[in-house]
């Protein structure tokens, strides 16, 4: 995993380097400093919509570095990584910014020279919670953002959070599922991913820090091939 | 959120039969009888005794009023009246959540669930500090934090709530009558809301139209739904949707000061879709029906603002 932990930091050395606010994260040109504002970007703070406790949103936090583990390192028999994660590389990095123009991962995505960016609005966000986090007191903020910090150092020195809420559900009425959460969406009525994705209820704890958490329908045989450039778009069966 | 159902230990209605009967000193009331109706929508459904004090919880029938408007402008179509489940037409199940708070969080969750048309709703009165800020969050009544359609029987009993009848009848009518009754945001609220979108829009490092910010900015703003505590906006020359949010009360300057609204934006042209199906997965993405509700409530019932040019 060292190794892993060492090639991405080449992939990203060209960032210009930049120091984090206050020292509270690891650089955001680094692997970890870059999930860790991942992390930090979905997960609410006191007085931010969605906010339960300190305790959900470390909950949340954990659920959303499992969902990139499980696309890295847990696709289900009979899907592929591309369909579920967008990419067909375990990097974390190409994980987080998956889907080219159109990544996947809001506010994530590699700039026009191929470097790992974030949107503006997610670096005034982190910035801004650094900046409370380190207002007198340590308290719930400076907590969380630690916690982010050390969930990511841990989980790249191979260290996964554990346990994995979502790891043993089997079924959700009336479908069969695969387990472990492969996607996470703001917990609006509008927002559906779609697919085999399969929504985890709030009683089996899918709904965590304003966010809900979708697992994959099991598979009993894989999906199609996509058809070839060009393929009819309808034909006749034989 | 890790919930589970808290029990009304009300006065046992054996207790109350017993009391009418000594008082009237002649016969039982009949079950149906006993229904006190604590609103002129909503009463309890077969006597339950938790009833009126959880509908008084959840701020009685303007609260009631304020929920169902909302869910009626933001959330309801033609096709929920017509696949109304006729055993729950006209009921409504209300609910105490219990969640792990942190210490010194007094803030306090409802839910309520329409089973005729699987909704269900979760609510919550905010009341709790946040100590770096020296900042008391506490809303005066409950503001939704998650709508859901997911009522089926695994999810959803029945039995876990207390059962209220709405008169349908009178609530369609008061629905009907004040569909196009609007309220905006106030001065002070829609100054924080202008100089939050034209920083935005500043901000934007890839404006989706021809459209920049040194331009000038019509920007609808939608009527605003206490209950919900959002409020919705449109930029029309950049034909984005803007979404404030918060956990404290959009109308505390506390909130605006602290810099604590989450705005979510929409590019109305690329990021819409049909159907979810399309690019499963992928949640950049809400339905035509969303941004139809969206622009609906920001340009036909909503109000018409310019922000200056260059603003920031």
């Amino acid at each position: 995993m060292k190794h892993i932990v060492a090639l991405m930091c080449l992939s990203i050395e060209a960032l210009p380097i930049q120091a984090a606010p206050e020292g509270m994260l690891l650089p955001a040109n680094t692997p970890s400093g870059y999930l860790t504002r991942l992390l930090i970007n979905e997960a609410p703070f006191p007085g931010e919509r969605g906010y339960v406790s300190e305790e959900d949103s470390k909950a949340t936090l954990r659920a959303l570095l499992l969902v990139i583990d499980a696309r890295r390192n847990r696709i289900p028999p009979g899907y592929t990584r591309e369909e579920v994660a967008a990419t067909s590389s375990t990097n974390i990095i190409d994980v987080i910014t998956a889907g080219g123009d159109s990544n996947q991962m809001d506010g994530f995505y590699r700039d026009t020279a191929g470097r790992p960016a974030m949107a503006p609005r997610v670096k005034a966000r982190v910035a801004r919670l650094q900046r409370i986090a380190s207002q007198g007191e340590p308290d719930r903020f400076a907590r969380l953002l630690a916690y982010a910090q050390t969930l990511s150092n841990d989980y790249l020195e191979g260290k996964p959070p554990s346990p994995d809420l979502f790891a043993s559900i089997t079924h959700i009425p009336p479908r069969t599922v695969t387990g472990h959460a492969y996607a996470w969406m703001t917990d609006q009525e509008y927002y559906h991913p779609g697919g085999d994705f399969i929504r985890i209820p709030n009683r089996l704890r899918g709904r965590l820090g304003g966010n809900r958490f979708y697992t994959l329908e099991k598979r009993k045989v894989p999906a199609a091939q996509p058809a070839a450039p060009g393929a009819p778009l309808v034909t006749v069966p034989q | 959120m890790k919930t589970h159902v808290h029990r009304f230990t009300a006065v046992r209605i054996s207790l109350l039969f017993a009391a009418l009967a000594s008082a009237n000193g002649c016969r039982l009331p009949h079950k149906g009888e006993l229904t006190f109706p604590f609103s002129s929508l909503v009463s309890p459904h077969d006597s339950q005794p938790d009833a009126a004090g959880l509908f008084k919880e959840l701020g009685g029938e303007e609260a009631f009023m304020q929920l169902t408007r909302y869910l009626y402008r933001w959330y309801l179509d033609e096709t929920d009246f017509k696949h109304f489940a006729p055993d729950f037409k006209h009921q409504l199940w209300l609910r105490t959540l219990q969640t792990v708070a942190d210490p010194q969080d007094n803030s306090r969750y409802l839910e309520a669930v329409f089973p005729a048309i699987g909704v269900v709703v979760t609510l919550k009165k905010t009341d709790y500090q946040i100590p770096e800020l020296k900042l008391l969050v506490r809303s005066d009544g409950y503001r939704i934090t998650q709508i859901a359609r997911d009522t089926s029987k695994q999810n959803i009993q029945k039995h876990d709530y207390a059962v209220m009848d709405i008169d349908t009848g009178a609530l369609y009518k008061r629905l009907f009558q004040t569909r196009l009754d609007c309220v905006y945001p106030d001065a002070a609220l829609l100054a924080h809301l202008k100089e939050s979108a034209a920083q935005q829009i500043a901000a934007l490092h890839d404006a989706p139209t021809q459209a920049k910010p040194q331009q000038p900015a019509t920007f609808f703003v939608a009527p605003v739904h206490k209950v919900s505590n959002e409020v919705w906006g449109f930029w029309e020359e950049g034909k984005l949707l803007f979404r404030f949010t918060s956990d404290i009360d959009l109308s505390n300057p506390a909130l605006w000061a602290h810099d604590s609204v989450n705005v979510q934006l929409y590019n109305a042209v690329e990021q819409t879709v049909v159907s979810h199906e399309e690019r499963p997965g992928d949640d950049r993405f809400i339905t035509r029906d969303q941004i139809g509700r969206a622009l609906y409530n920001c340009i036909v019932l909503g109000q018409k603002i310019s922000l200056p040019p260059g603003q920031k």
